[in-house]
């Protein structure tokens, strides 16, 4: 089974996440600052690190930093900070993903679950059969199958063009109108809301929280995109 | 010497002999003078007799002349002098009166006597100096002749009088001339001394320097009074009518001023030694007072001057220079510079430059004010006006515009400083709760997932999850709320599409709306609206003013989103229908201020007050209308 390594100076948080973890099936350890967490990270065995920012003694973000010099595992932010500047930096300095407090517990779960998946099966046997692979999200065009974490997920036609579409152009902005255009293969007279619709629902779909997307995003007053290189 | 000098006695004594020595020196002075002027030091003794004689014998002739015309018997008068007398008509050769008879006599002299010099005073008297014969004018005075008269002094002086004491006192002078000259000498040397000594031990007194009365006297009386002094002494002696009463005289007043001056000099050397000569005056006080005087006047005058206001300072100097101008035209025209019209032409044009020379500069210090005043109008805080080369009301004016930046600057400064400490307050204290609330929802939803029997507690639950659910979201919106409001947030100014951001923004809450049984109805009346703004902040905007209406829009209701383009401005408006009745008068737009008093709903009451504060913070405009139960929010913004 595998083993996540918990670390926050707040021991309800800490073991509020052992019992939901657990309850999932996964063997936790618990860590309450950033040095307690290196050295159990080097005597134990450790699949993922689930890590609070502001912590005493040392804080998440240069712990990350140091475990970075030797080790290659997921580790996920919680942090309180809601600053964009902060999440960004966390990502820079190695973290794989982050979540801001205070967290739906089904959503740590759910982000734990993706980043063990993509770490453990490190997806080399996937790419061969999908023509488009994006983070966690895999687009087979020729099945008409779209790959959430490895789960198959349920898309309407319509949605299942729009995400081929933006995956397609990963990274780049398209507006509501190319997109209905491109889709239904029409003019759009005051039917950008229908694809606004779509997209949602679509997010909703392929997102673990859909008011935090890290894949499908607004931009808004211009339209959509997908992440490049997520 | 020190001891000699706080010695009353020695200095009494040291006034005598100053005294005696300047006696001494003047008579000695005198003689020596007297006796030089007659050259007693360059001729032998007989000669010196004879020329001394023979000016007395001269004015003696004239004192006969006086007998004569007094009519005194000149015989009588002269029977116990040394004199020998004759007097002769000169044209008809007749004597008049003589008493000498041959006798022997050391000089002799003779003066042609003319009548008229007698009488001249009395009438207008014109003479030939030619003639013999005087004239009369207005009346038919008698005609006299004029005569001749001799005067012979005897060489043996029987008798005792001016002429024998003269001559017996120059025999005594000439014996003692070089002595003369030794104690005129040494009472000089002596007199110093002791002068010297007097002025230097003046005013010492019990070891150190006092004034006395006298020293206190106002300087400048004392000297007045000196002087005048002096003045009276010249007079008195002018007065005398004779030699021996004049000496007498010089010797009297002489003594009296010799003491005054003293004294005046002593205590000028006491006060020098003091100092505050020129202090002690009653001319320095007057000025002194006078000077006061002058400048009270004056302040007063420019209080005044400072109480009246600026116009009408204006017209009063107007008025004052017009005045000059028109006296000053009156006088030039009444001299006999009038026909020189270049003169007065020159005149005026001079004070007119002088005037408009005035004039620039007051507006050239008002339009420095005015540039000053709109540049704090339109928020330039470090401006200051220049007040150099300004001066009374201006300067005032510009100091105080001056001080009023200051004061708002600082007023600004401290606001500024609380909002950031506020916002920096809220943040923190906000993160602090988030780590609770963590605690809370997660508790409170591991608590749902066990199995509880009782039905009451598994509605507390519920209550738990609902109420911590929106305690998050409070928290979540205070933050956000105190950063819009101060300004605190990076906004990232770009050109949006109104329309695509609205459709976007129906997309997300077609859920929501559809579950509230609301109909959405969006009018774009022009295409490609396009304006400035942030896109995320201003879809934060959207979402507030959509998540009102899904909660507050009466069920089963449309709600109206309209894009238009008036005047160069792009305006958005929300309008929806209440569901609950709406407090007019409360200003939505505040924090925590809800349309319906209870605060029974859901929601922070921070939703209309952060869109508000988004927008102005992008340049743009957010007002709400009620109209009993429509309910309008329109925003503006500049369209591009």
């Amino acid at each position: 089974m595998y083993k996540i390594l918990i670390c926050d100076d707040e021991r309800d948080i800490v073991s509020a996440l052992k019992i939901y973890l657990e309850a999932e099936g996964y063997e936790t350890i618990s860590a309450y600052n950033g040095e307690e967490a290196l050295e159990i990270i080097e005597k134990n065995e450790i699949h993922l690190l689930l890590m609070d920012i502001m912590m005493p003694v040392l804080d998440g973000i240069s712990a990350i930093a140091r475990l970075r010099e030797s080790s290659n595992i997921p580790v996920i932010l919680l942090t309180a900070k809601g600053e964009d500047t902060d999440k960004i930096l966390g990502l820079n300095v190695g973290a794989d993903d982050y979540i801001t407090k205070p967290f739906n517990p089904v959503e740590v779960i759910a982000r734990v679950r993706s980043q063990l998946r993509r770490y453990m099966q490190l997806g080399g046997n996937i790419t061969t059969r999908n023509d488009y692979v994006i983070g966690n999200i895999e687009l087979n065009d020729s099945e008409k199958k779209v790959l959430v974490d490895g789960e198959e997920v349920n898309l309407t036609p319509t949605e299942f063009e729009i995400l081929k579409l933006l995956m397609q152009n990963a990274g780049a902005v398209l507006s509501p109108k190319e997109i209905y255009r491109k889709v239904w293969n029409d003019e759009a007279f005051g039917a950008e809301s229908t694809v606004a619709v779509h997209i949602r629902h679509l997010r909703e779909k392929i997102e673990i929280n859909p008011a935090e997307p890290r894949y499908l995003k607004v931009v808004w007053a211009h339209g959509y995109k997908m992440e490049k290189g997520v | 010497m020190a001891k000699l000098r706080e010695n009353l006695i020695a200095k009494i004594v040291a006034v005598i002999l100053a005294y005696i020595t300047v006696l001494s020196f003047v008579f000695s002075a005198v003689f020596t003078g007297v006796m030089g002027y007659y050259k007693f030091y360059f001729s032998n003794e007989p000669t010196v007799e004879k020329e001394i004689l023979t000016d007395m014998a001269k004015s003696e002739i004239y004192y006969i002349d006086s007998l004569m015309h007094r009519g005194t018997d000149l015989n009588g008068y002269y029977a116990d002098k040394n004199v020998y007398f004759v007097v002769t008509n000169t044209i008809t050769g007749d004597v008049i009166a003589s008493n000498y008879s041959g006798e022997e006599y050391i000089v002799s002299a003779s003066e042609e006597m003319l009548f008229s010099q007698w009488f001249s005073y009395e009438a207008d008297v014109e003479f030939n100096e030619k003639s013999d014969k005087i004239t009369y004018f207005d009346d038919g005075f008698e005609i006299r002749t004029s005569y001749n008269i001799e005067l012979y002094v005897a060489k043996k002086m029987t008798k005792n009088d001016l002429f024998s004491v003269v001559s017996k006192i120059v025999k005594i002078g000439y014996n003692l001339r070089y002595s003369m000259v030794a104690i005129m000498l040494i009472s000089l040397i002596l007199a110093i001394a002791v002068h010297c000594f007097l002025f230097c031990s003046a005013g010492h007194k019990d070891g150190e320097i006092k004034l006395n009365a006298i020293d206190k006297l106002p300087f400048d009386v004392y000297t007045a009074f000196i002087i005048a002094a002096a003045v009276c002494s010249v007079i008195g002696v002018d007065a005398a009518y004779n030699l021996a009463s004049r000496v007498l005289f010089i010797f009297v007043i002489g003594t009296i001023d010799y003491f005054l001056g003293l004294g005046y000099t002593m205590s000028f050397a006491t006060r020098m030694k003091i100092g505050g000569l020129l202090k002690n005056t009653i001319i320095l006080r007057l000025l002194k007072i006078f000077w006061k005087a002058t400048k009270k006047g004056f302040k007063m005058f420019k209080y005044l001057i400072s109480c009246l206001p600026t116009i009408k300072k204006t017209i009063i100097g107007l008025i004052v220079l017009l005045t000059l101008e028109f006296f000053a035209v009156v006088f030039v025209l009444n001299t006999y510079w009038a026909h020189d019209w270049g003169f007065l032409l020159f005149g005026l044009i001079a004070v007119n430059i002088l005037a408009v020379l005035a004039v620039l500069y007051l507006a050239f210090t008002l339009q420095k004010i005015k540039v000053g005043g709109e540049k704090i109008a339109s928020g330039d805080l470090e401006y200051k006006i220049d007040t150099t080369n300004m001066f009374g009301d201006f300067k005032d004016f510009s100091q105080s515009l001056n001080n009023i930046n200051q004061g708002l600057q600082t007023a600004i400064e401290e606001k500024m400083k609380s909002e950031r400490f506020k916002t920096e307050l809220i943040t923190n204290v906000s993160h602090d709760i988030k780590t609770p609330i963590t605690s809370i929802i997660n508790y409170v939803d591991l608590l749902k997932k066990e199995d509880i029997e009782s039905e009451n507690a598994k509605e507390y639950i519920e209550v738990l999850d609902r109420q911590s659910g929106k305690l998050k979201k409070l928290v979540e919106d205070l933050v956000e709320a105190s950063k819009a409001s101060t300004g605190n947030l990076s906004v990232n100014l770009e050109v949006l599409d109104v329309s695509v951001l609205l459709s976007q923004t129906l997309g997300e809450f077609e859920d929501k709306l559809k579950s509230e049984k609301l109909i959405p109805v969006l009018r774009a009346e022009k295409e490609n609206v396009k304006i400035l703004a942030d896109g995320k902040h201003l879809w934060r905007v959207f979402e507030n003013l959509m998540s009102n209406i899904c909660k507050y829009a009466q069920n089963g209701t449309r709600v109206y989103l309209d894009i238009a383009s008036k005047n160069g401005k792009a305006v958005i408006t929300f309008r929806n229908i209440s569901k609950y009745q709406l407090d007019v008068d409360a200003e939505l737009c505040e924090r925590f201020v809800r349309g319906d008093s209870s605060r029974n709903t859901e929601g922070s009451g921070l939703g209309l007050s952060i869109a508000k504060s988004l927008v102005e913070l992008q340049n743009g405009k957010l007002e709400i209308f009620v109209d009993g139960d429509l309910f309008k929010v329109r925003i503006e913004f500049k369209e591009i």
